[in-house]
């Protein structure tokens, strides 16, 4: 009886923990690619105050949820939607519309795969 | 280079409680299910070891899925034989009566040589001397000889032989082992005359001092350091 408690309890935990961050890195990634979706509108509308406000508060966040995704996301990904996000930066900073449009896509393409690979479908399992 | 030592001492952690969780086992007496783990654990560990791009939990969380698969197999095999033949199979007697089962044998995989090489490694030589030899689901090979080829034992001589039940270490590597003292019932005091009536050094001195339940001593004095 104490193996099938213990190895309950241990298959609960873990199973509960992933379905946990799953759902956690759904949402906030969701977050950033529904602000993307707004800065892209911005950006064709010319509205270079309002997307670089939303830029720098998804950077901000970003940076201050790194140490989470770093212990639940391959480092490589992070570091290309870092890159991603301040290229992204510097082409608003330089009112530069096709160059900034181009990058929010880079990381909203970026953020979209990141979080099919790690969301549970039949696609990412197999 | 240093998160690299750090995550190594953390997996190693990890690895070593998963083994206690998992059991006393040896490797050559795991069941194919128990292997595979082992093995998949291994590897799962070495990942975020060699690229520490790969975060630690991508190896803790399989890690502790498998061991809590395991314990629930091991949990089933427990409490079901039919659960038990479906993971770890079913011995195989490859000898019955001093005749080979040849069909045991094809399906088991072992050839002659094999089978000739297993019993020498049990001391038979003569196939007619065994009545049974299984392959256990382990991988071990279990040898019963008839009763006129068993080696004799006490009870067939029936001679009367006091059991000295089993010999514990008072003194290891010049250390005392005081649980152990008091199974005995020595104290330190007792301990240091023994010692001075038989001219023998210090319990530091000693290597290794073991009493039976017959009170048999036996004491083997460190080497001297040349």
């Amino acid at each position: 009886m104490k193996l099938l408690i213990i190895g309950l309890a241990m298959l609960l935990t873990v199973t509960l923990l992933c379905y946990a961050n799953q759902n956690y890195l759904k949402a906030s990634l969701g977050t950033v690619i529904h602000d993307l979706d707004t800065i892209l509108v911005d950006l064709q509308n010319e509205k270079w105050e309002s997307a670089d406000e939303i830029t720098k508060s998804i950077i901000d966040g970003w940076f201050a949820k790194k140490g989470y995704y770093m212990s639940v996301v391959t480092h490589e990904h992070i570091h290309s939607v870092e890159t991603a996000l301040i290229e992204l930066q510097c082409s608003i900073e330089n009112r530069v519309q096709e160059e900034a449009i181009k990058s929010a896509r880079v990381v909203q393409t970026q953020l979209e795969n990141l979080l099919s690979e790690e969301v549970l479908s039949l696609a990412s399992v197999l | 280079m240093i998160i690299v030592l750090c995550r190594a001492a953390i997996l190693f952690v990890v690895i070593m409680i998963s083994m206690r969780i998992l059991g006393k086992r040896q490797l050559g007496e795991m069941e194919p299910a128990e292997f595979v783990i082992a093995l998949v654990i291994s590897d799962l560990a070495s990942v975020p070891i060699e690229n520490i791009g790969v975060p630690l939990l991508y190896a803790l969380f399989p890690i502790t899925l498998l061991v809590s698969l395991e314990l629930l197999i091991t949990y089933g095999t427990l409490k079901s034989l039919n659960f038990r033949i479906l993971v770890c199979g079913k011995p195989s007697i490859v000898i019955e009566n001093g005749k080979i089962n040849q069909s045991e044998m094809s399906k088991s995989r072992i050839s002659v040589n094999e089978l000739f090489e297993q019993l020498r490694g049990k001391n038979v030589s003569d196939i007619s001397q065994v009545k049974y030899a299984i392959l256990e689901t382990s991988g071990e090979f279990n040898v019963i000889l008839f009763s006129e080829h068993s080696p004799v034992t006490v009870s067939d001589l029936k001679i009367e032989y006091e059991d000295k039940g089993l010999p514990i270490a008072v003194i290891d590597d010049g250390k005392l082992i005081k649980k152990n003292m008091r199974i005995r019932n020595i104290d330190r005091q007792w301990l240091d005359s023994y010692l001075k009536k038989r001219k023998l050094p210090q319990p530091k001195e000693i290597f290794l001092m073991t009493i039976d339940d017959q009170g048999n001593i036996y004491i083997s004095e460190k080497e001297r350091k040349r």
